[in-house]
């Protein structure tokens, strides 16, 4: 019944391929019937079925013609060739060879398919990627002379930079932004987390921002913290698209902001400043008592270049300014100026994709190339076996230019069916990736425009005129008798042919390698960071991620996240609970959080050497508990300790003390040089804080009692061997107990959080597997034609050879041993190149040697497995070979 | 137009012609007629059928009838689609008449 629903949902959705007027005047009874036709107990359902789909590539494409060269009412029969009424010859005629085409491929069902498969295939999967490389890589941000635009690098940026920025002259116009959580309160629901962002006058300018709605920020505005400009997004979902929202007014953290204007559909925020989410803006606030702090730093910086202005140029002048600041404060900056270098905002908002994308680009650009060599197999078997229909047709009188417009009608008919399934595949395949991805940068951007359909058709056109075609006239060419006498000798082309069939089975076993051995080395790396030890343990811990505005100093932070950790912790089942600024894998791929300090090793000169980066880690006494990370040496600190004021007791990782000490035992009660002054109670053992495939970080772990300073972010971590679903409202109830108001977005399981860190190289691994084991399926579908083709052609000789007395068994060894040094030629080949081309995978790979011999092994194994296999039919029918049956046939 | 002029009907108009003299029938009730009386020598999909049922429409030969209690489309007969059919009829039987017996008298070969 299930299965039932789904074909019919297929069947509809193919449906929508017919013209529009047909769609209108009959899809509903045509489904109708087919429903009818399934419900039936006495047919056969996969009968049905596959003449339902089978046949209605055909019919759209009739359809369409229709509608084109003039509707099947001027025709009297369906199957007849009286088309013209009036209708102009060339049209008539050009319909005519359609037909006939369309014949021609009818007779030949297993090849029809098997070409409109492949091609639709090859085209798909490149159209595909391709789509996702232009949208992502190379189509310009969507922003007015966005080439222009830059990005201050390096980090977030104060209030020294900020007062500069207006200096730099290299600069048309300039803007910044800040992005902070807020809550909304509403009155039907639970309170909302929303993303704000403050920002300038000029970053709508800058980013063409135009309001729908009302208006945007002015230099009026300068100062007023309470009014607001939403984004069209959250104004359709958070308010329902409410024509009446401008002059509202609505609750932020408790305060009234009124709503001043909303922006139109079509801005899309750029993302590297603050993501996808924006609710909505307001006007900075310039009276930020944070601007005297070198060390606050939480503004992006965002600059159009004067026209003619080189990034070289606006860098000198940036460099100057660094120089500036560090002159400013001497003592913040004594290790000299600091470098935020002026990008490009496009490649710093695609960043690190980059690189994985190129390399899906090369991986299926492999792939249509094997799809091609298929294609061209098949196209070619079909060439020679016409050979002896075309001899007839040009001696019966046929002229050779419409034979060859014939071929030529066929070879397109079958690269347009393909390349038109190829680009509803692509469309398919599109939308599942744009839903299933969420990370990648600029998704927004990927639509499958003209230019790639353009790519799509020429690329379909082109393999199948190169490979339908020229075989085919190279059978138009021979001699007339010779094409007449008959299928053994009458075939001249044959040796080269086979030549020609044999480098292409040798290039699609190369390339496979090549793909098969990729996909291993992304696989094991896979395994690899899978295997790898988190150094917490998920087993029954979860994590609650909150958001406490209101917050900025550190007594208010303890005492809001420490009263909220307390009820989580009174939870009956809830074995501890902890809380800190974030937790281990919440802040994954590394540079996206966090506070960062440096420590000089004991003895070290100062003025010569660069401090060891260290990532501070604030939590509560529980924590090393609640996550379940060891202490391997030492202990934790206790909260009489943290509270005493003076050196603060802090833990240190593994890493750290076998840098700094030697080792973890040594370590222990050592001073270290971070906040203003500390002392080592204790080391812990390694953690992969950021993330599976991220290294490791050194670490200090430090009691919340010492915080200098307050965020509005916390995350609370319990251990608990309850279930998922009592424990979840049993935590909201109790939070809720404490903060009415807050937000709960998630409460996630640490394990579910580890999984999500390795997600996207197992994402890559499969997908690049899959390309493999396609790749795999159809060189070994070559191998296996052209064995097959080759038995065929050497069936006289075979059946000599029997008659003189040759033993089944050394015809059969024969086959096989032919198929193998194809393969062999090729697994050679591929493995070379597989073995120089390991290099472009290194950025990908942990764990595993570019060059790993076990992925290349494994691939040259399964490729000549695979080969053996795929050889042993076309052998076992070569020993079939009945001696008196070949040779009557002379 | 002289129902002459579209002589000889294509196998499959015949046989939907055929099914729908008997009354009129809805698209699965009509692929399984024209199945069941060609001996499965006709097999017809429901997007062509549709196509084949419009292009008959189109020239007047059916036309869609009132559905009774059934939400389904119907399609009948109309008289001109009768005349053709009884024509096509007639041509056939006088070609059988003039075949059967050069059958007959003649040889295998």
């Amino acid at each position: 019944m299930k299965l039932g629903r789904g074909i019919e949902g297929l069947y509809a959705l193919a449906l929508f391929a017919l013209p529009g007027s047909v769609r209108r005047a009959d899809g509903g009874a045509i489904l109708e019937t087919f429903r009818d036709q399934l419900a039936d107990p006495e047919v056969s359902r996969p009968r049905v079925v596959a003449r339902a789909f089978l046949r209605l590539p055909g019919l759209i494409l009739r359809e369409w013609l229709d509608r084109v060269l003039g509707g099947p009412a001027h025709m009297n029969q369906p199957g007849g060739a009286r088309v013209t009424m009036g209708r102009g010859e060339r049209m008539g005629s050009m319909f005519r060879l359609v037909r006939h085409a369309l014949r021609g491929l009818r007779k030949a069902p297993t090849f029809s398919v098997a070409s409109v498969v492949l091609i639709a295939l090859g085209v798909g999967a490149s159209v595909a990627v391709f789509t996702i490389v232009n949208g992502v890589l190379l189509r310009p941000l969507p922003y007015p002379a966005a080439e222009r635009l830059t990005f201050l690098s390096n980090g977030s940026h104060g209030g020294q930079v900020l007062e500069r920025i207006p200096n730099i002259d290299a600069f048309e116009s300039w803007t910044t932004t800040s992005g902070s959580s807020v809550n909304l309160t509403r009155n039907d629901g639970d309170p909302l987390r929303l993303l704000r962002v403050e920002t300038t006058p000029a970053f709508f300018q800058l980013f063409g921002a135009r309001p729908q709605l009302g208006r945007v920020l002015s230099e009026a505005d300068r100062g007023n913290l309470s009014i607001a400009v939403l984004t069209h997004d959250s104004w359709s979902s958070v308010w329902n698209a409410d024509p009446d929202i401008v002059g509202r007014t609505i609750r932020i953290d408790g305060e009234p902001i009124e709503v001043v204007g909303v922006l139109d559909s079509s801005f899309r925020p750029p993302e590297r400043l603050m993501g996808r989410t924006v609710a909505y803006f307001r006007p900075m606030n310039w009276d930020n008592p944070n601007f005297d702090e070198p060390g606050y730093h939480a503004h992006q910086v965002v600059a159009r270049l004067k026209p003619g202005i080189t990034l070289e140029v606006a860098n000198q002048q940036i460099d100057q300014m660094e120089i500036e600041i560090a002159e400013a404060l001497p003592d913040y900056y004594r290790n000299g100026p600091r470098d935020w270098p002026l990008v490009d905002l496009r490649s710093e908002t695609v960043g690190d994709v980059r690189s994985g994308l190129v390399l899906l680009l090369g991986a299926v650009g492999l792939l249509l190339l094997v799809a091609c060599a298929n294609v061209a197999h098949l196209f070619m078997a079909r060439g020679l076996s016409r050979g002896r229909e075309m001899a007839i047709r040009r001696a019966m009188g046929a002229r050779s230019t419409n034979l060859v417009g014939q071929l030529a009608t066929e070879s397109l008919l079958v690269g347009a069916i393909g390349g038109g399934l190829g680009l509803l595949l692509a469309q398919g395949t599109l939308r599942l990736f744009q839903e299933a991805t969420v990370n990648l940068p600029r998704a927004q951007a990927i639509t499958l425009d003209m230019r790639v359909v353009a790519v799509a058709a020429l690329l379909s056109a082109g393999t199948a005129l190169l490979f339908g075609l020229v075989p085919a006239l190279r059978a138009l060419g021979q001699d007339v008798q010779d094409g007449l006498r008959g299928s053994g000798r009458g075939i001249t082309g044959g040796r080269r042919t086979r030549a020609l069939r044999s480098g292409l089975v040798v290039a699609e076993v190369a390339l496979s390698v090549v793909l098969v051995a990729g996909a291993g080395l992304l696989m094991r790396s896979f395994m690899h960071v899978n295997g790898r030890e988190p150094g917490v343990d998920p087993e029954g811990a979860w994590v609650i991620p909150l958001n406490i505005s209101g917050t900025d100093n550190a007594e208010d932070f303890r005492q809001r996240m420490g009263a909220l950790t307390e009820a989580v912790a009174g939870i009956p089942g809830v074995g501890s609970a902890a809380y800190g600024m974030e937790m281990p894998f919440q802040f994954i791929g590394g540079d996206g959080c966090c506070w960062g300090s440096g420590v000089w090793p004991e003895g070290a000169d100062r003025e010569t050497t660069t401090p060891i980066n260290v990532r501070m880690h604030p939590y509560s006494v529980d924590y090393f508990e609640t996550v379940g990370t060891a202490i391997v040496a030492g202990r934790t600190w206790s909260r009489a300790e943290a509270l005493a004021g003076g050196e603060a007791p802090v833990v240190i990782s593994e890493e750290l003390a076998i840098r700094l000490h030697g080792s973890a035992a040594e370590a222990v009660g050592e001073p270290v040089d971070v906040m203003d002054g500390a002392r080592i109670v204790g080391v812990a053992s390694p953690t992969l804080h950021y993330g599976l495939d991220q290294p490791h970080e050194y670490a200090v772990y430090l009691p919340t009692e010492v915080l200098p300073w307050g965020i509005s972010i916390g995350s609370i971590a319990l251990r608990s061997d309850r279930s998922d679903d009592d424990l979840a409202a049993a935590i909201r109830q109790a939070i809720w107990s404490v903060e009415p108001d807050l937000p709960i977005p998630s409460i996630r399981p640490l394990g579910l959080m580890i999984d999500a860190s390795s997600a996207p190289r197992r994402m890559g691994g499969l997908l690049i597997s899959t390309f493999g084991g396609v790749a795999l399926l159809l060189a070994a579908a070559g191998l296996y034609g052209t064995l097959l083709y080759t038995v065929g052609q050497r069936r006289r000789e075979l059946g000599i050879r029997m008659a003189l007395g040759a033993a089944r068994g050394h015809i059969q060894r024969g086959v096989v041993r032919e198929g193998l040094l194809l393969a062999g030629f090729g697994v050679v080949l591929g493995g070379s190149f597989a073995w120089w081309a390991g290099r472009f995978l290194e950025s990908f790979i942990i764990g595993v040697s570019t060059t790993d011999l076990v992925s290349l092994l494994g691939a040259s194994g399964t490729l000549l497995a695979t080969a053996a296999a795929a050889a042993w039919l076309p052998a076992w029918r070569a020993g079939r070979t009945d001696p008196l049956e070949t040779l009557k046939a002379e | 137009m002289d129902p002459v002029d579209h002589l000889p009907l294509a196998p499959r108009d015949l046989l939907i012609l055929a099914v729908l003299a008997e009354g009129p029938s809805h698209g699965y009730g009509l692929i399984k007629a024209v199945e069941k009386r060609s001996e499965s020598g006709v097999l017809l999909d429901p997007a062509n059928l549709y196509r084949v049922l419009r292009r008959m429409r189109g020239l007047g030969w059916i036309a869609e009838a009132e559905a009774s209690g059934d939400r389904r489309r119907v399609h009948r007969i109309t008289p001109e689609g009768r005349a053709l059919l009884a024509a096509e009829l007639g041509r056939l039987e006088r070609l059988l008449g003039q075949a059967r017996p050069a059958l007959a008298g003649g040889r295998d070969a």
